[in-house]
C-alpha cells in the first residue's frame, strides 16, 4: 500500500512539474537609434519647405526617413530616405502639411518620430 | 450469399459483446461486493472520493474536511488551469510577432524601435503573467495531493468509529411529557 501511494505522490508531482511555456527569448542586441531633436520648418513661399534636424550621435545613423503628410483628403503620406540632417521639399503648391522624421540605424531600426506642423 | 456471411458476423459481433459486458457486469459485482466491504471498503472509498472512507467508518468531521479540501482544490486546479493555458496562449502570440520583428529585421525590412520594444515588454509580461498563474496551478495541486496522500494514510490508520454505550440513545419518560436523549461526538 505505501508503494501504491508513493507511486500516486510521484506522479502527481511530475504532472504538477509540467509547464507549457518555456523561457523568453533573448532581447536582440541592437544600437538604440538616436530620436531627432531641433526639428525645424521653414518656408517663404508654403511651397518650398527647408527642413533641418540634430541627433546626438550620428555615428550609429545609416540615414534619415522624412514624412511628408499633405492636409488634404485622399493625400498619401510620403516618405524619402534623407543621408543628412537637412532636407529641402518642394511640394510644387501651397498645401498645409505636416513633416516628421526619424533616424535609421545600420541594423535597419528605426528611431522614434519627431514632427512638426509647417507654418 | 455475402449478405448470409455479413449476418453471421454482426450475430457473433453480438455474441462476443454480451459476453464481454456480461464478464463486466460479474467482475464490477464481485469487486464492487469485496472492496466495499469492511476495512477495505473504507480505504477504496477514500481511493475514490476524499473523505469518502472516513465517511464509511464514521469519522464524519475528517470526512467533511477531506472532501470540501479536495474539491475546493479541485476547482481551482481547474480554474487555475485555464487561466495558465490564456496566459500560454498570449506568450506564444507575442513571441510569434517578436519572432516576426527580428525575422524583419534579418530581411533588411525597416522596424520601428517602438514596435520592436512595446513587443518585447509584452513577451516578458506575458511570460511573467504564465508564471504567475502556473504557480497558483501547483499550489491547488500540491494541495489536492497533499489532501488525497493524507486522506489515504488517515483511512489506513484509522480504525471505524464505535459508539460507546454511554453515546446511545436514551428515553426520559415523566408524567407529563418524554426526553428523547442523543450524544453525538465528533
Amino acid at each position: 500500500m505505501s508503494r501504491l501511494l508513493l507511486v500516486i505522490s510521484l506522479s502527481m508531482v511530475v504532472l504538477a512539474a509540467c509547464s507549457r511555456h518555456d523561457d523568453p527569448p533573448p532581447a536582440l542586441p541592437i544600437v538604440e537609434p538616436p530620436q531627432p531633436t531641433n526639428f525645424t520648418v521653414t518656408t517663404q513661399d508654403s511651397v518650398v519647405y527647408e527642413l533641418s534636424w540634430d541627433v546626438d550621435d550620428p555615428t550609429v545613423v545609416s540615414f534619415y526617413l522624412l514624412y511628408s503628410q499633405v492636409d488634404i483628403p485622399f493625400a498619401g503620406l510620403q516618405v524619402d530616405t534623407i543621408p543628412g540632417t537637412s532636407a529641402q521639399v518642394n511640394l510644387g503648391l501651397p498645401l498645409p502639411v505636416t513633416f516628421c522624421v526619424s533616424s535609421v540605424t545600420f541594423e535597419n531600426v528605426e528611431s522614434l518620430l519627431t514632427c512638426a506642423t509647417a507654418p | 450469399m455475402a449478405y448470409q456471411h455479413t449476418r453471421s458476423e454482426n450475430s457473433g459481433q453480438r455474441g462476443r459483446r454480451l459476453v464481454v459486458v456480461g464478464l463486466l457486469v460479474v467482475l464490477t459485482t464481485v469487486v464492487h461486493g469485496q472492496a466495499f466491504a469492511g476495512e477495505t471498503g473504507a480505504l477504496v472509498r477514500s481511493l475514490l472520493i476524499p473523505g469518502l472512507g472516513q465517511a464509511h467508518q464514521g469519522h464524519y468531521t475528517r470526512a467533511s474536511v477531506y472532501a470540501g479540501t479536495a474539491i475546493i482544490s479541485g476547482f481551482g486546479i481547474l480554474l487555475s488551469q485555464v487561466h495558465y493555458n490564456q496566459s500560454v496562449d498570449r506568450y506564444d502570440i507575442a513571441k510569434s510577432v517578436y519572432a516576426g520583428y527580428v525575422e524583419d529585421l534579418e530581411n533588411g525590412e525597416i522596424v520601428n524601435v517602438g514596435d520592436l520594444n512595446a513587443s518585447y515588454d509584452e513577451v516578458i509580461a506575458a511570460w511573467n503573467e504564465a508564471e504567475d498563474r502556473l504557480v497558483w496551478r501547483n499550489v491547488f495541486l500540491v494541495t489536492f495531493i497533499a489532501t488525497y496522500t493524507v486522506n489515504l494514510v488517515d483511512v489506513l490508520i484509522s480504525k471505524p468509529y464505535k459508539l460507546d454505550p454511554d453515546e446511545r440513545l436514551a428515553i426520559d419518560v415523566n408524567r407529563e411529557r418524554f426526553l428523547v436523549v442523543k450524544t453525538i461526538k465528533f
